[in-house]
């Protein structure tokens, strides 16, 4: 049984550091045709070279196909399926039936699967999608665990689901509260969040109603013995450090689970890390049943943000022990601070000097940016990442 | 002159109630299976009404594991009944031939309406959040049944959960299941109603597409009383052919008017 772990990427920076960290795969968008419109996105060249960079690391690309298509949005539909046919994407994720009808008509040999949009919720609708001739879906993330065990025990379509990130207050794809409030269309990519605003109404408190985040770290074991097919981390627009933390946290869990050393102890570290690096709080939301009171928050905007990302390691030179930093957040001498990356397990370190970039002794690096040096008792490697001690 | 059908989801239990209004098809939403309207029919209530008048039945609800429930009940609601549905699961098990498919919000452009076509969905629910331009291009190359949300407190989002009951636990506040919200900055006004399986939010104003009658023929024109005062419901049933509707109600039609410029592309 191959376990996917599927990361989002906003543009070919976070792609590369997707998979560095432990994708398997990666979801992308275009410029057009997505549903991120905020996230950078990709051109046909860039998706061109992520294609590139993700298949010598023998990991996949999907693009994101998956608006709701309006009449002049059809135009150029073709020669965009036909150019991401072209340059080897692993798949189309779509839901727009004319997009569909686009690749079959055109015989496109690229294969497509069905996106959360169309809120799938139970096995007779991955029938009809399968007869469509889509190899997987993207189940709706209100599906508790009977809902998954029972489309997985009784058809061989693979199931993709959400672990972890974001979720929409409505079922996926039948909101469109942010078009009728701020006129931006939230089925075309323009999302205003609607459901993260306040209100008022009559009760003396205002009114919000936005969700909590997804985590699945604490169920993620019992959904891989269900045999779903691929693990889903939401957001396109999250920075690089999240999606290489959430990456690296996520594979050292399936790693261990199919090694059979998993333990309560890996678990309850990492969901610290993901706790640190989430903007707000998160829960196994409809996994073991419709979420009550906890679910959601009822005032205002809860998000905070996280500054524990340091540093990015350049280079290190292992005669002199000596790391090229380019700096994120503040950090000062005498702070205690951990290393991670693809190739380099957790390890701390006391940062005795910092060095800036004329080479004098400094306290503190404080500068966004600043390119610095730091002595690391430990060897390594560029693109790993420096952040706050959490163990 | 070209055929329009005038289909009412009504507000009152009783049919016969509307007869003096010309209306003998209904959409009767079905107990259990449906969200976001004042009035609900179980089956033999349905198929009671079905003997008499043109039934649709609406199930506007994702089902989950209750898809398995309608399997058996399917086979004893009356034959000339159809069905229009939001859970593309329920085609596995209804005749192709008695769906209207539903997907709120989301059936936008005339290829995906051929495409259903193609696989056997000739009836279709449009999205009404489409400009005339639109529409008028999606009845000029399609050919399928089209249904279209005509007159309605248009359903803005659809949620799993409680976001009535949660919010009143959370302030300890007495027991409603609705609630009138005004979001802050738009001052624009939203309906939450919560039901058992989910709650609904609609749009405050009615949708009302009357100014643009003439140009949606062919279609099969719905009228959603629910959610609609007892005012506004007299108006729309007295004036429902009737161009200057929308001018005798609270209406908006933004939408039948305007392109939305944010979308992808108009950003960058």
């Amino acid at each position: 049984m191959k376990y996917e772990l599927l990361l989002p990427a906003g543009d070919l920076d976070r792609l590369k550091f997707a998979c560095l960290y432990g994708a398997d795969a990666v979801y992308i968008g275009g410029y057009n045709y997505s549903l991120r419109a905020n996230a950078n996105n990709f051109s046909l060249e860039e998706i061109e070279e992520a294609v590139k960079f993700a298949h010598e690391r023998n990991k996949k690309v999907y693009v994101t196909v998956n608006m709701i298509f309006h009449n002049e949005d059809l135009k150029d539909l073709d020669d965009y399926l036909i150019a991401l046919d072209k340059i080897g994407i692993d798949s189309y994720i779509v839901s727009d039936f004319a997009v569909i009808e686009a690749i079959k008509r055109l015989n496109i040999k690229t294969k497509f699967f069905i996106s959360t949009q169309k809120s799938i919720t139970n096995l007779e609708a991955v029938k009809f999608y399968k007869d469509l001739g889509a190899y997987r879906v993207v189940l709706a993330r209100e599906c508790n665990r009977e809902d998954i065990k029972n489309i997985k025990d009784n058809i061989d379509t693979e199931v993709e689901v959400f672990i972890h990130g974001a979720m929409c207050t409505s079922y996926s794809g039948r909101c469109v509260m942010s078009n009728y409030v701020t006129k931006r269309d939230s089925n075309r990519g323009g999302c205003s969040q609607v459901c993260r605003f306040i209100f008022d109404n009559d009760t003396g408190y205002e009114y919000a109603f936005s969700s909590k985040d997804l985590n699945m770290i604490d169920y993620l074991s019992d959904m891989m013995d269900l045999n779903i097919e691929s693990y889903k981390i939401e957001g396109r627009m999250k920075s690089l450090y999240y999606i290489a933390t959430v990456a690296n946290a996520y594979r050292t869990i399936m790693d261990h689970k199919i090694k059979g050393t998993l333990t309560d102890d890996i678990i309850k570290y990492y969901k610290k890390v993901l706790n640190r690096v989430s903007n707000r709080e998160n829960i196994p939301q409809f996994y073991n049943g419709v979420p009550g009171v906890e679910g959601q928050y009822y005032s205002g905007r809860q998000e905070v943000s996280n500054k524990d990302f340091l540093g990015l390691i350049l280079s290190y030179d292992e005669e002199t022990k000596e790391a090229i930093i380019e700096q994120r957040n503040k950090f000062s001498c005498g702070d205690i601070v951990e290393v991670f990356g693809p190739n380099t397990s957790i390890q701390k370190f006391k940062i005795e000097y910092i060095k800036n970039n004329d080479n004098e002794l400094v306290d503190s690096a404080s500068h966004a940016q600043e390119i610095i040096k730091i002595k690391i008792p430990f060897n390594v490697n560029k693109n790993d990442i420096m952040r706050v001690e959490i163990s | 002159m070209q055929k329009k059908e005038f289909i009412i989801i009504p507000k009152q239990k009783e049919l016969e109630l509307y007869e003096k209004y010309n209306f003998n098809t209904f959409i009767l939403p079905l107990k259990d299976y449906s969200i976001g309207f004042d009035i609900y029919y179980d089956i033999d209530e349905i198929n009671e009404y079905s003997n008499k008048y043109n039934v649709y039945v609406i199930m506007n609800k994702f089902l989950h594991m209750q898809i398995y429930e309608f399997k058996e009940l399917y086979k004893k609601f009356n034959k000339n009944i159809k069905f229009i549905i939001e859970d593309i699961g329920l085609s596995q098990i209804i005749d192709k031939d008695r769906i209207v498919l539903y997907e709120n919000h989301i059936i936008s452009n005339y290829i995906a309406i051929n495409y259903l076509k193609d696989i056997g969905y000739n009836n279709i629910v449009i999205n009404n959040d489409l400009t005339i331009t639109e529409i008028k291009e999606i009845l000029n190359k399609t050919n399928s049944n089209l249904f279209y949300f005509y007159v309605s407190k248009n359903h803005l989002m659809y949620s799993r959960r409680n976001l009535v009951t949660n919010y009143n636990k959370n302030y300890n506040l007495k027991d409603v299941t609705t609630y009138k919200i005004i979001e802050e900055v738009s001052k624009k006004e939203l309906d939450l109603y919560e039901e058992k399986d989910g709650t609904v939010v609609t749009f405050d104003k009615i949708y009302c597409a009357s100014k643009y009658l003439n140009d949606l023929s062919n279609m099969k024109l719905i009228i959603n009383l629910s959610k609609i005062d007892d005012i506004s419901e007299k108006m729309i049933l007295e004036n429902y052919d009737n161009e200057s509707l929308c001018n005798l109600i609270d209406s908006d039609y933004y939408f039948l008017e305007n392109d939305i410029k944010y979308k992808v592309g108009d950003i960058k």
